[in-house]
Parts: structure tokens; sequence; C-alpha cells
């Protein structure tokens, strides 16, 4: 009886003084709607890490390139005509550097692919090692990868990705057919399972993967494109990339060296969300605690206008207790109220932010129920002042209608 | 048993000293209809806010059926005041958001031990005071006779000794005035000490006992009327 004539007289009171409510409630309301945001973003792009992780294959290793991603593939030669990144020195890696497992030797070249009739230009060919689809995490949809014989015998065949398949072989089983690259016919023995758009932003679907003396006959390249390096254990993946980039770059002074790793780079992709996650961040906290200090003023102010009943209340038998309980009973609520509304419209925020500027969101409960604990933290530890201000007052004096300090 | 003992309340503010009560030496009874008069400023609201304990003496003692409530907390006061007293107010002082019904069960909200039916409880002390068709009504919808009735009723539902008043008919015409002193007396003669402060000689000759205030003595004790309204007895000391 008692709670629910409480509950009843607050609501009361709220509804009455809407416009009061309404204002109590803005700055809470839109602190917990931007962290609702924050947290379903944040979410959202930790997942999209992940994912992109998985993509790219395993976590324990690194790339190293002569050019910069994006330009072309190639070997460089140094000043005096030398090689940079040859065959020797890649592979002597492992010995050189202590903790580092593997390396992965990939011939790069962009060249057109043509099939029967069908020619695709700039197509990604890739020359590879026998643990490629290993160190790659690749899964084949049909067929197999190269075999230590395949390698061996130096057949002309190749693994296709599967956007060319299905380009080029609609309907059909594209294994056993032919493609033909600079000039020469390559047999399909396998097809790779959809992995999208790479971290690059190229179609790593539109892809053909040939072995790696296939691929030397095909392009006759000067040296290693693309290197990756494995390492044993996946947390020195970060120091061991630096020693590994140094050790080049005192190898050919005057030349940059470009290292790559999955986390990172999937990281740096997220530079976006990092930054908006950031200035959500400082926009919930302020607004939450200007919406607890303009509540606690409101609720000052009509604790002002309620002397007299607070002193009547008192005369009645109200202890200091239930007095400043009633004022934080109502704290509390229009605080939770303010947190449902900001939680609906931080789903509505949301969406705005991920669709504008193309940020994936994962609601769970995290985030109501985040939302709410802050919004009641908030009511809680603002009411707290008016709640003691108005137990505090004098009943006699209450009664009176006198305003006291 | 009420008992005053030199009690004194003085404000000072600045080097101003108002001493609105001294030397207030007095013994009511229980059963007791007792009025107190005085001009304004006499010092009447702050006797009955310290009578019914929602004020204490600035010097002297006050105990109540023999304790001293020097002794007690502010607690144990607000326990006091919403067990042992009930306060009715010349403005009325009802929740205007609250209907009838809902003003009287408010005294119950800080009850140690209210009723198993709240509503039962507040819905009969209506009726006690003739209102037992408007429990749904606001303040705004009742006349001020039918407010102060509320007020009564919200003063008995926690079935108090005393009653104190302040002005109770200080807001309302001469046939109303009489309709709520024939309230509290009734209230009085089922066993309630009734203590009203008033301004109007028409009120005061009918009650017991009359105590003249001024400039905080209590300067006089009159038994003007029906003694027999009243078992109990005062006494100035
Ligand atoms: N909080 C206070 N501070 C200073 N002076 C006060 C305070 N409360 C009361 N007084 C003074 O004490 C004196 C007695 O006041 P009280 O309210 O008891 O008078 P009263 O007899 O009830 O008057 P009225 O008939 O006008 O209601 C007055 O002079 C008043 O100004
Ligand atoms: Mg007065």
């Amino acid at each position: 009886m008692k709670k629910s004539l409480l509950f009843r007289s607050t609501l009361k009171h709220l509804g009455a003084n809407s416009l009061t409510t309404l204002f109590m409630c803005v700055g809470i309301m839109i602190g917990v709607a931007v962290l609702v945001a924050v947290i379903a973003l944040g979410r959202g792009t930790e997942a999209r890490i992940l994912d992109r992780i998985d993509r790219v294959g395993v976590t324990d290793s690194f790339t190293i390139r002569t050019v910069p991603w994006g330009l072309g593939g190639g070997g460089l030669r140094d000043d005096h005509g030398e090689l940079l990144l040859s065959f020797d020195e890649v592979n002597s890696l492992p010995d050189q550097i202590p903790g580092i497992a593997t390396v992965l030797p990939t011939l790069n070249a962009r060249s057109p692919v043509l099939a029967g009739s069908e020619t695709l230009d700039d197509i990604a060919v890739q020359g590879v090692a026998l643990n490629f689809q290993q160190v790659r995490n690749l899964n084949l949809y049909s067929g197999a990868f190269f075999s230590e014989a395949d390698i061996q015998s130096g057949s002309h065949i190749a693994v296709i990705g599967p956007a060319l398949a299905n380009y080029f072989f609609p309907g059909e089983n594209p294994l056993g057919k032919l493609i033909q690259v600079e000039g020469l016919q390559l047999e399909v023995i396998g097809v790779l399972d959809t992995r999208g758009i790479s971290n690059s932003g190229r179609n790593a679907d539109q892809i053909v993967l040939v072995p790696h003396d296939v691929f030397v006959e095909l392009f006759q390249p000067l040296g290693l494109s693309t290197v990756t390096v494995t390492v044993e254990d996946p947390a020195n993946l970060e120091k061991l990339a630096a020693q590994t980039q140094s050790y080049f770059e005192e190898l050919y002074p005057g030349h940059q060296i470009f290292v790559r790793y999955p986390m990172a780079t999937a990281r740096a992709r997220d530079e976006v969300a990092n930054t908006l996650s950031f200035y959500l961040k400082i926009i919930a906290g302020s607004s939450l605690l200007i919406g607890g200090t303009v509540m606690m003023n409101l609720t000052n102010l009509s604790i002002s206008g309620r002397i007299r009943e607070i002193g009547l209340r008192k005369a009645l038998g109200a202890r200091n207790k239930d007095i400043s309980g009633q004022v934080l009973v109502e704290t509390a609520m229009v605080s939770m109220i303010a947190g449902i509304a900001g939680i609906l419209l931080g789903y509505l925020l949301t969406n705005e932010l991920a669709v504008r500027l193309d940020l994936r969101s994962i609601f769970s409960w995290h985030a109501p129920v985040a939302g709410l604990f802050f919004a009641l933290l908030i009511g809680l530890v603002f009411g707290v002042r008016p709640a003691k201000r108005a137990a505090k007052l004098d009943p006699v004096l209450a009664l009176r209608g006198s305003q006291q300090k | 048993m009420l008992y005053l003992n030199q009690v004194e309340k003085v404000y000072s503010n600045g080097s101003n000293r108002i001493e609105a009560l001294q030397e207030i030496s007095l013994k009511i009874s229980p059963h007791t209809f007792l009025a107190i008069q005085g001009k304004s400023g006499s010092g009447k609201t702050t006797l009955l806010n310290i009578l019914g304990c929602l004020d204490r003496p600035g010097s002297g003692a006050y105990q109540i059926d023999g304790e001293d409530t020097s002794l007690k907390s502010d607690n144990g006061l607000a326990a006091l005041r919403n067990k042992k007293f009930g306060f009715v107010f010349q403005s009325f002082n009802l929740m205007p958001r609250f209907n009838a019904l809902e003003n009287v069960i408010i005294p119950f909200l800080y009850s140690s031990n209210p009723p198993g039916r709240p509503k039962e409880a507040a819905q009969q002390m209506l009726e006690k005071v003739g209102l037992g068709d408007r429990t749904k009504h606001l303040p705004g919808e009742l006349s001020g006779g039918q407010q102060q009735r509320v007020a009564i009723a919200r003063a008995l539902v926690n079935n108090p000794d005393v009653i104190l008043a302040d002005e109770p008919t200080g807001a309302l015409d001469n046939q109303t005035s009489q309709e709520i002193l024939d309230i509290l007396a009734e209230l009085n003669s089922e066993g309630k000490t009734v203590i009203i402060v008033t301004h109007e000689k028409d009120i005061a000759k009918q009650c017991p006992y009359v105590l003249t205030l001024s400039d905080g003595r209590a300067i006089d004790l009159k038994q003007p009327g029906n003694g027999n309204l009243s078992n109990g007895e005062v006494a100035v000391l």
C-alpha cells in the first residue's frame, strides 16, 4: 500500500508538471541515447574487425613488401642493380631472426585472364608456395589445392576465385576447364570459397593462384613482391614485424620496407569508428552530467514549490528519511523514464549513424542495461542534494510556507 | 497528560529578540477541550507546535504521559506526531491532486503499524465527519467546510489521543465554523483531548477552558461555558 501510493503520487506529480519533467529528462535521455549508440557501434566495429581478421587468415602472420600496397607487384632493384627481397634472402629469414617460423614468398601480378571467348582484364594472379593455403587459412569450395607433386612437376594448373568460376563457367563445373593467362593454358583444379572484399578494397574472389614456378614462367619477375611471414608465438607478432622491417631496411639502405599485419590493418581501417566512439563517449558523459545537474536544479525548484506539502507530511509523521526517500523515488523515476526514452532514441541514432557512416552496429542486452544503469545512477547521485535539502526543512517554518536555505 | 514546565521559546534574528513563549507551565489532562486565544503574535501557534512535537521548547521541559520529549530523537517525535497527535490547520492543507480518500490515507504512509485495509479505515473516517459520499472528490471540488472535514478525518485516522487545531474555523463562515466546532466537541465527548487556537469570541466562549496568551505569557485561564462538555482539566501552574 505504502509503495504503490508513493509511486502513484510521484507519477501524478510528474504528470501534472509535465513540462518540468520533460526538461529534467532531456539531458539524461540524450546521454543514454548516445551511450547506447557507443555500445552498439562499438560492438559492431569489434565484430567487423574480428570478421576481417577471420577472413584475411591467421593472426600469427605479417606481410612485407618493397612497394606500398596498391602499387603494382614485381620486385625492386637497388641502386647497384641488385634485386631486393630475393628468394635467398627471404628464405634465410628464419635463420636471421629467431621467432620466425615460416616465410611464404608470394609473387603478384595483374593480368587479363581468358576462357573460351570471355576475357576479364586486370585480374590478380599470385604465384604461391605449397604452404600458402594453410598460412592464409583458405578454404576450397571445390577441387583441391596444389599438391607437392603438382608443384614439383611444374604442370600448368590454377586455383581460381569463385567470382571467376561463376563468370567464365556459369552453371558448369569449372574443374578441369582451361583458362588462359599470358598466352599459357592453365587447367583449373580448385575453386576457392568466397572471401568477399579484402582489406585493400579488392575483390578477393577475383583471383588466380598458380604454383610459384608457373608464375615465374608466366611473368619472369625480378624478385618477390610480397612475403608473408608467420611467427611461432602470435604474441610477438608486432615485435617481430618491426624487427623484420628494420632488418631489411638495414640490408637495403635508402629503401623503405612496408609491413602489415591483419590486426593492425583491420583496426586502422576502423579509424572512423574509433574517432566517432571517442567523441560519442564525451558527448554521452557530458550529456549525462548536464542532464543530472539540470534535474537536480529543477528538483530543488519543485521542492521550493512544495514546502508546505513537506511541512504537512512531517506534521503527519513523516521522518526525514521518508521525505528524502520520496525525493529520491522522484528523481529515480524521472531518470528511468529518461533512460527508457533514451534507449529508444539510441536505437534510432545508432541506425542513422550506421547507415550514414557505413558502420556496423550490434544491439544486445548490454546497451539497454548500461543505459538504464547510468540513468538510475545519475538520478540517484544528483537526487541526493535535493533530497537532503527537503529532509532538513524545519516543519514549523515549512508549514508557514517560508522558504529556507 | 501533557505537562509543560517553564517552557520558553525565543527567536533572535540579529539584534532582535522575540520572546514567542515565556515561562509557560501548564498541565492538560486527557479528555480536555481547551481553546487558546490571544492577539496576533502572542505565541498561540508556537505553543501549539510545541504541544504537537513539531517544535522543541527553547528551554524548559515538556512531558507527554510522563515521558520527557527532550530525550526523544527526531524520528521519535515524528512517530509521536503520527500516532499521538492529529493536526488540523486553518488553511486545510490538503494535497490538491489527491482525492479525499487519498488525503485521509497519508498518515498511514508514516505509521509503524497501518491497518490491513487502509482504504476502508479512511472511508470510515470520512463517513464519521459526514463525507461518506465525497470520497473521490478532489479538494478543489469541495467547499471550505467539507475540506476542513477531510482534514479532520485525516487527523483522526491514526486514532490519536490529542487533536491540535490551529484556527480551524478561521477560513470559514459562521455557520460552517459552528459545524466544525460541533464535530470537534463530539470528538472530545468520545474521549479525545482537543486543543484549538481561535480568534473568535463566539467559538471561545463555547469551550470548557480558554487560555489567553499575551506576549508569550499565559495570562489567564477561564472556564466560560459548558464545563460538563469536558471531563478533563487544565491548570496553569
Ligand atoms: N521562525 C521565527 N523566527 C522569528 N520569529 C518568529 C518565528 N516564528 C515565530 N516568530 C515570532 O514569534 C511570535 C509568536 O508567533 P506565533 O506564530 O506563535 O503567533 P500567533 O499567536 O500564532 O499569531 P497569529 O494569531 O498571527 O497566528 C511572533 O512575534 C512571531 O513573529
Ligand atoms: Mg498563529
